[in-house]
This record gives C-alpha cells, structure tokens and sequence, in this order.
C-alpha cells in the first residue's frame, strides 16, 4: 500500500464519469428554442458582455459540474493517505494461511508457513496497549488455541502462534476473511488493518468468494505474498482409496483401490507404504508419468472383525502435504449362509459361496436346513437361500414368514429346484418377479447382464465398465415377468429376466428364473460365477455405514446436530484429542483416521491430505479473486522487519475524503450559485446619465 | 373607392369618418382650409391690428377704433389654410415583427397611414407619403383627394419590410425637401439611437413642421413574454442572443422604459407630439384616442 491509497479503487475507475458533463454540453445540450426578435439594442444597453459573460458562465458552470462529480467519486474512492495524520488505536487481523500449500520451502529454508508465523509474531510484538490483535488461520486448526476475537494479551496471541502448524489441508479463503472482518465489527480502534500472510495459491485465491461481508469503512487490506521458489520437481498425491462396495468379512483378503496423480511435469517414481491398524504393514514402488493419474491395486490380508482401517503414505518425492491417506472400513465376522433345502436342490451355489465348506477362503459359511423349519431358523443368518419349491405347501404362511425376514434386514434368494420338477404354489403381491412356465432350449440361449452397474459385477467388470460374463449358455429356464419394482440384473438377449433384485423392507430379494446348475445353463461352469455367487451374497447396495471419508479441509458433514458435545480422537495418522461442540470444529486439517464420540454413538472419519495443495501455480500478479470485492493491495513479502515497519507506516492515517467532500459540497454550491443567477437589473443611473447628456447636446 | 384597398377597408374608413387631425401650429397650405395659416387674410378669425399704411384698402380701417383712439387701425383676419401633410412610414425589417399583436407592426403602420390619409382628404387637408428605411425608398407628393390617394394606398400594400433604419437619415431628407410649413407624421418602431431620432425631429421642428410621432411597438417587445433559455435572431442584422428570459426580463423592461423616456421627453423637448401605440390596440380605437374629440 502506497503512501497514498484509494480504499474503494472501484470508484477510480468511474473517473471518466467526470467527463459527463462535457459531453452531455457538446452532445446532449439544451436545445435553445430559437427566437425572431425586432431588436437586440435593449439587451446590448442592459449590458454590452452579455453574451460573452453567459459563455463564461456556461464554462464555468461546466467545470464546477465536472469538479463536483470528480471530488465526489475521489471521496467515494476514500484516499486515504498512510504515512500522515493521527496515529490511533489499531486493531489488526493477521489472516495465516496454514494450508498444505504452505509446507512448501521458503527462500531462505525454512517452510513458508514458518516464515509466515515468524512475521506475524513480529507484529505482535509491536502492538502497544491499546492496540488489538486476533489470528485467523485460512484452515481452522483444532490445536490452535486462538484467542476469541481481538485480543491485547500478546502472550495468548503468541501461544498460539506457537500452536500453529502445518496442515494437509486446501482452506477456505472466503470463510477466514469473514472471519477477519467480523473481527472488526465491535471494535472501538481508528484504525483497522488486515494482514493476510499467503502462498497464494491459485487453488484458493482464484476461487471467487460467495456472500463475503462488506469491511468497516477504513480498513486497510493488506496482502503478503511469501514467495515459492523451491517447487517440487516431483510430486504425487493421493487422491482416493477405495474399498469395494460391499460387505467385508474377516477372513477375506481385501482389494484396496489407490488413486494417484502426479501434479509435476516429469514422470515420478515414488514408494507406496501402506499399514493396517494391527501393524501389517507393506509398500510398493509406483512410476506415475507427468500429470497423469494412476490407479493402484493393493490386496490386504485378511482382518479380524470390528472397525479397521489402513494408513497410506507416498514417499519419494519433493512434496508431502499431499502424500497421506486414511481409510476405514468394518469388517464383519464370517456369514453364514443359511440354504433352505436339500445341497443338490441349488446345484454348484453352495461350492461357489464357500469352497472349503466352512468359509476359509470367502469367509461365507454355508448351512442346510428343511425348507419347512425355515420359519424357525431363519435368524441363523442374514442371508438365505430358497427355492420356489419351498413355497408350494403351506405358501401364504411361509411368503409372510419370508416377508418379515426382508423387512428386518435379510437378504434371501429364490432359485428353481435343480434336479427336480418345478412346482409354484400362490405368489403373494409384494412379490414383483413372478415366474412363467418352464421353456427349454437344446442349443441354449445367451445369458446376458441387463443392469451392468450392479455391485454383483464389481469384481469381474473390466476397464471399459464390461462384464466379463462371456457365452453363457441357458438350456432351461422360468423367464420372470418383472414388475418395476423388480430390477433385472441377468436375463436373455430379448430382455427376459432370468434373475432379478426387488428391495423389500430394509432387506434385498433375488429371484432367479434358472437354477445354478450345470444342467440349466453354463454360468456356474464359468471362473466368474464363484465371484458372482459371493457378491450375491455379499452385496449391499445403499447400506448405510459410519464412516465418512474426507480431504483434510473439507466440512465435517456427520449426521449429527450442531450442538452435539463430541469427541474428537485421532485413532492414527495426526494425534488428536479435542472436546467440544460440533459446531467448534468445522474440519480436521490433518491425515488421519478419527473417532467422533457422541453420548449416543460413534462415527469415524477417515481424512486423506488435500491433492490439490500439490498444485504448483500461484497468483503472481496484484487481482485476488479469492478476495471478491474486498479492496487490497498485495506486496511481496520482504521478510518479518518489511512486515513491521509497513505495519507502523499503517498505524498513521490522513483520511481525504471529508475534504474531498467538502470540495464537492463547494462546486455544488458554486454550480448552484452559477446555474441559477438573481435577474439582472438596469444599469438605471448609467443609462439615465447618458440620456441626460444626450438631451442636452440636442438642446444645445 | 375603399372596398378595393387592403389596409383601408369600408368599415374602417367608415369608422374614420368623425375624426379630424389638427395641428398646432400654422401651416402653409395651397388651399382654404382648416388650420391656421402664418399668414393674414381674409376669414372670420381676428387676429391683431397694425398701423393703416399707405397703399391698404381703406375699406379695411377699423372705424369703431379710429373713433375711439383717433388713430388709424387696420384689423388683420388669421388666414385659413390646408394642410399638407407628410405621412413617413419606417419600412425596415424590424417592422416585420408580430408576437403579441395581431398584426404586425407593418401591417399595423400601414393601417394607421391608410387611416390618416383618409381622414385628412376627408378634411380637405392633402395627404403625401414617404417609405423609408436606411434612406427614403418611395415618396408619392401630397395629394388631396381620395381618387388621389390609390397610389398611395397599393404602394402601402407592397411594402415587403427590409433592410435597416436609418429613421434621423430620412427625417433630415425629408426637413430639407418640404418647402412649406407642413404636418410630418412618423410611424415608426422607432428602434434606433432615441438621440439620432430626436436630432431628425428637431430639424422639422427647425424648419415649422409640425411633427407627430406614431410609435408602433408589438406588446413583446416591451415586456418579454417568454421564458426559459432562447436564443434569439435580430431581424434586422441577423445577429443572434442566447438569453434566459427569467434571468434577464425585469432589466429588460426597465431598459425599455428608459428607451421610451427618452423618446418621449425628446419629442418634448423638440415640441413633437409622441404617441406610444401597442399593436393590439385596434387601428380605428388608436386613431380615436388620439384625434377623437376629447
């Protein structure tokens, strides 16, 4: 800021307005409504100038109309002249950007957020008794201890100074100016100044703000540019894990998903750690080429059963705010799998859900009971499997029985009876898949994926999003007459479903029109089968779970109400141990897995580092559009001594725009005074002199 | 013979017809008419006795006097004559102006001429007229009868207003053209130097002329009757004026007012008769005032 600074620059650039009158004179003037006249000797004796005197008039009142537009939009402006006049109380913002971008090196080593806090701690050195001082940080920071609004105990300010560290997280630069604004509002100091000590990173600051509230009038906004001259030559980030979306058993090995992108123009070679919440821990060596993503495919073994969750971190390359991610996930203890039936009646099913027959492998465990008993072992497990058979005695009570299963959560699936002659009794209503009678085809027919997009097909769906489920053939089937509460997942090629999913209650139903036989078609001679007969099982779609995964930074969005008392636990990555109310703390800023404690229950929050503090461009030039239409100058920072001596030049203050002001008031009334002129009166005694003479010359 | 005439039709010579202009002082005449001549003859009207000297008709000695004083008187009788009048009318552009009025003071100036000539043949007076504006433009001499006064009568009726006046410059043209002591009768707007129009006044006065002056002025013109911003155009000169009427209206007046003081002490002064006549003022009601009986 210059020694001379308009604080509303807007107004500056209405300026030409100034010329308005000048063109509306030459433009737009008054049309003078023309006039034949006898003569003009009466307005020549009332006075010979009159004409020359109206033109200077006009002039004059021209340039009083433009003064007067000229001063008014310099006041609207608010020159303020730095340097000059009183020295009030100050109270000062210092805005820190804490943000992952920060954790880059400065000029001189250090990280630019350490640069930047060391500059601010000079300010507050600096403030006197009266002077107030608060610390927005750009990322809320839960192990700040900030002081509540202006502070003048520099100690408090300072402790939290110390406090403040680096983060993974992108901020929000809309939300700390408010919050430095509103710091402002019932303050009693003259003058008000907001030091914003920033990377710019054009992630942030080129992202237009939304509602930001207007400053009191004189405050003065400056920003400070801490350079980036050290940028990463590599760097990848973490931009997601994935579990599949599906139960998780102990006892099953568990595929992990892992996004990466390199934000850097050379290919970069880095090493993938990863370590699970027992201590299993592994890594891989990953190349991703010049700003390019790659996905990497990680295999867990197997957990035990309870809430779980897995640390990532990237190592190898030139930045780290970007290289940490957390996931969680609940593991489940081995399933049962209950078949109402005989084993033959569901044909290859049972081998394909458990191969060793006790759940080993896929963690399923498979169980045979009477159709019959269904009724009374139904709660042996979650999920069932049921032929069409079961219902053709005693159906209407054996339906509801099924019914009230679904409605409590279970999953069950009906298929046709291998190996014995179909029977159907009564199909109730609620049943939106009703099967046809038995048809046959001795060549087969191609069995085909009618909704490709279901998690069955999760773990055999290629790149392009195909299901490899090629040349299965169909030899016998019940075709299914779907209503649409029904989705069809497999069927023919002319649309007939063969298999389909209905929601009932809080559980899945799956009717089948074929039995998984190799009798009636060749899909359980196929490798894909047993996965597809897992997910079957394994499947649930829309499950509600407890686990919210974020990018530090991001809002905490948990079920619960604002003012719900929680605790907030770091179970790995970042420590953290807070106690307060939802509302108080709006993010997490650091990698991490977190327990959010209430009085009625616990969630978790799995947070990974923000990839897009990786980016490497930052705002070189003087426009923030981060900042709106806040008034601001920004300076490159000159180090903490540059900071200081601009905060004392601050301190004093000329405001120019009451006298500008009043200038304005002056053209306005000398315009007032020009445009509306008293008449003119008869130079009576002149004229009267005058006449006498000539009279008596005539006389004479 | 006024039916064909456009600024003497019938009903305003008809309403004409009772009046009779008179002057003041003598007047030299070729014919016995109303007025007072400068010379002594024979009529009814006594003027003065002188000493009987040799060569008078002794028929003319007052012998009442002579019995009373023992002197011998002769009794003068004031001679009788016409008038001759000459009637100016100012034809410069500036008498093209109509804003008030329903005429303009041309058409209005006009109408006074036609009017005067009518009522002074009517009266055995004779009736001449002179058109001016920088200098003389038409004279037709003073003629006596209404057959007479037809050219005189269209010529009014192809007066096209021009150029600038020059009214002194015609009155001093005038003063040394007419031989006899003789009526001049100036209609004017009279929009020049009041002083020139006076020393113009003076040499008629000079010469035993008797003068009237008929000044014709639009209503506009004496008080402004506009307001706002208006640029106005001098008929004359072309010459234009932005003016704000409001702004500049009272001082106006008041300069006006001045401009008819002083035409109006100078007619005065010279012992001219001045009469201000607004052009709203009907012709015939005009020639009233000023000639009807008091």
């Amino acid at each position: 800021m210059t020694g001379l600074t308009a604080l509303n620059p807007l107004f500056l650039s209405l300026l030409p307005l100034a010329a308005l009158p000048v063109v509306f004179h030459f433009f737009f003037r008054l049309k003078k409504s023309p006039r034949v006249f006898s003569t003009l000797m009466f307005f020549d004796r009332i006075d010979p100038k009159l004409n020359a005197r109206r033109r200077l008039r006009e002039w004059l009142i021209l340039l009083l109309r433009t003064l007067l537009i000229l001063f008014l939009l310099l006041a609207l402006a608010h020159p303020v002249w730095f340097g000059l006049g009183k020295q009030g109380t100050v109270a000062v913002a210092l805005v820190i950007d804490n943000s992952g971008s920060m954790r880059g090196t400065g000029e001189d080593g250090r990280t630019k957020l350490k640069e930047a806090v060391d500059a601010a701690r000079g300010i507050i050195g600096q403030l006197r008794d009266r002077d107030r001082a608060g610390i927005i940080l750009l990322v809320d920071d839960p192990v700040v201890p900030l002081p509540a609004g202006l502070s003048s105990d520099k100690s408090a300010l300072r402790n939290a100074l110390d406090h403040i560290g680096e983060t993974e997280a992108g901020g929000s630069v809309a939300a700390a100016m408010a919050r430095a604004v509103n710091l402002f509002k019932d303050s009693d100091a003259t003058h008000f100044e907001i030091h914003i000590l920033s990377d710019l990173q054009q992630e942030k600051w080129n992202q237009p703000p939304v509602d930001l509230p207007p400053p009191r009038a004189g405050t003065s906004i400056v920003v400070h540019r801490l350079p980036s001259p050290n940028l990463a030559k590599s760097n990848v980030g973490i931009t997601g894990v994935r579990v599949p979306a599906k139960i998780i058993l102990s006892g099953r090995r568990l595929p992990l998903e892992v996004q990466l992108a390199s934000t850097t123009a050379g290919e970069s070679r880095v090493r993938l750690n990863w370590q699970t919440d027992s201590g299993g821990s592994s890594s891989d060596e990953v190349v991703v080429p010049a700003h390019a993503e790659k996905t990497v495919n990680l295999t867990l073994e197997s957990q035990s059963a309870g809430f779980r969750w897995v640390g990532l971190k990237i190592e190898g390359d030139d930045f780290d705010a970007d290289n940490r991610a957390f996931i969680g996930f609940n593991c489940e203890e081995k399933k049962s799998v209950v078949f109402a039936g005989k084993p033959n009646e569901f044909g290859q099913l049972p081998l394909a859900i458990s191969p060793t027959g006790e759940g080993k492998l896929s963690g399923l465990i498979p169980s045979f009971i009477d159709a019959a008993n269904f009724a009374n072992d139904q709660s042996a497990g979650n999920f069932v499997a049921l032929t069409w058979n079961s219902f053709t005695t005693d159906s209407e009570a054996r339906w509801a029985v099924l019914k009230k299963f679904l409605d409590a959560g279970g999953s069950a699936l009906i298929v046709p009876a291998a190996g014995a002659p179909a029977q159907f009794g009564s199909v109730p209503d609620w049943l939106a898949s009703v099967p046809g009678g038995l048809q046959s085809a001795t060549n087969g027919l191609a069995l085909t994926v009618l909704d490709k997009s279901h998690a069955m097909f999760n773990e055999i769906r290629d790149e392009t999003g195909g299901v490899g489920l090629h040349n299965v053939k169909v030899f016998q089937f019940f075709p299914l007459r779907a209503a649409p509460a029904a989705t069809p997942v497999l069927g023919l090629e002319d649309g007939r479903a063969l298999l389909t999913e209905q929601k009932v209650g809080k559980g899945h139903l799956f009717a089948s029109g074929i039995a998984f036989d190799s009798a009636w078609s060749t899909l359980t001679l196929k490798p894909a089968f047993i996965a597809l007969a897992q997910n079957l099982v394994l499947t649930q779609t829309g499950a509600e779970t407890n686990i919210v995964p974020l990018a530090a930074g991001e809002p905490l969005r948990l079920a619960l109400p604002a003012d719900t008392a929680v605790q907030v636990q770091s179970l790995g990555g970042s420590p953290l141990d807070w106690k307060g109310t939802l509302s108080q703390i709006a993010t997490l800023p650091r990698a991490g897995i977190y327990a959010v404690r209430s009085e009625k229950e616990t969630s978790f929050v799995a947070v990974r580092s923000s990839e897009k503090e990786g980016r490497q461009q930052f705002v070189s030039g003087g426009a923030l559009p981060g900042l709106g239409q806040l008034v601001y100058s920004v300076k490159d920072f000159g180090g903490g001594d540059a900071l200081v001596s601009e905060f004392k030049r601050l301190e004093k203050s000329l405001d120019l725009s009451p006298l500008l002001l009043l200038l304005a008031l002056l053209a306005l009334a000398g315009e007032g005074w020009l445009a509306n002129p008293l008449p003119l009166k008869a130079k009576s005694a002149v004229a009267t002199k005058t006449f006498a003479k000539e009279e008596n010359a005539a006389r004479r | 013979m006024t039916a064909a005439y456009k600024f003497l039709p019938p009903e305003l010579a008809d309403r004409l017809r009772g009046l009779g202009v008179t002057v003041r002082r003598p007047v030299e005449g070729g014919l016995q008419g109303l007025h007072r001549s400068p010379h002594h003859g024979a009529s009814v009207e006594f003027a003065d006795y002188r000493e009987y000297t040799r060569g008078d008709p002794p028929n003319r000695i007052d012998w009442a006097v002579y019995a009373r004083t023992d002197r011998h008187v002769i009794r003068r009788y004031q001679e009788e004559t016409n008038v001759r009048a000459y009637i100016l009318v100012d034809t410069s552009e500036s008498m093209a102006f109509r804003d008030a009025g329903k005429l303009s003071k041309m058409d209005y100036a006009c109408h006074l001429a036609a009017g005067l000539m009518f009522v002074l043949v009517n009266q055995s007076d004779a009736a001449g007229l002179t058109l001016f504006n920088d200098a003389v433009q038409k004279q037709f001499p003073p003629a006596s009868s209404l057959g007479s006064l037809r050219p005189m009568l269209l010529a009014l009726e192809e007066i096209k207003p021009s150029g600038r006046s020059k009214i002194d410059k015609a009155l001093h043209t005038l003063a040394e053209q007419i031989q006899r002591r003789s009526l001049v009768i100036l209609i004017s707007d009279l929009l020049q130097n009041p002083a020139d129009t006076i020393r113009g006044i003076r040499h008629l006065q000079h010469n035993k002329h008797e003068v009237l002056v008929l000044h014709t002025l639009d209503a506009a013109e004496i008080n402004l009757n506009f307001s706002g911003f208006t640029e106005l155009r001098e008929l004359e000169t072309g010459a234009r004026l932005p003016v704000h009427a409001d702004e500049i209206r009272d001082a106006y007046a008041a300069e006006v007012q001045k401009f008819l003081d002083e035409l109006r002490r100078g007619c005065l002064g010279s012992l001219a008769d001045y009469q201000l006549i607004d052009t709203r003022t009907p012709v015939e009601e005009a020639l009233h005032a000023k000639f009807g009986q008091p």
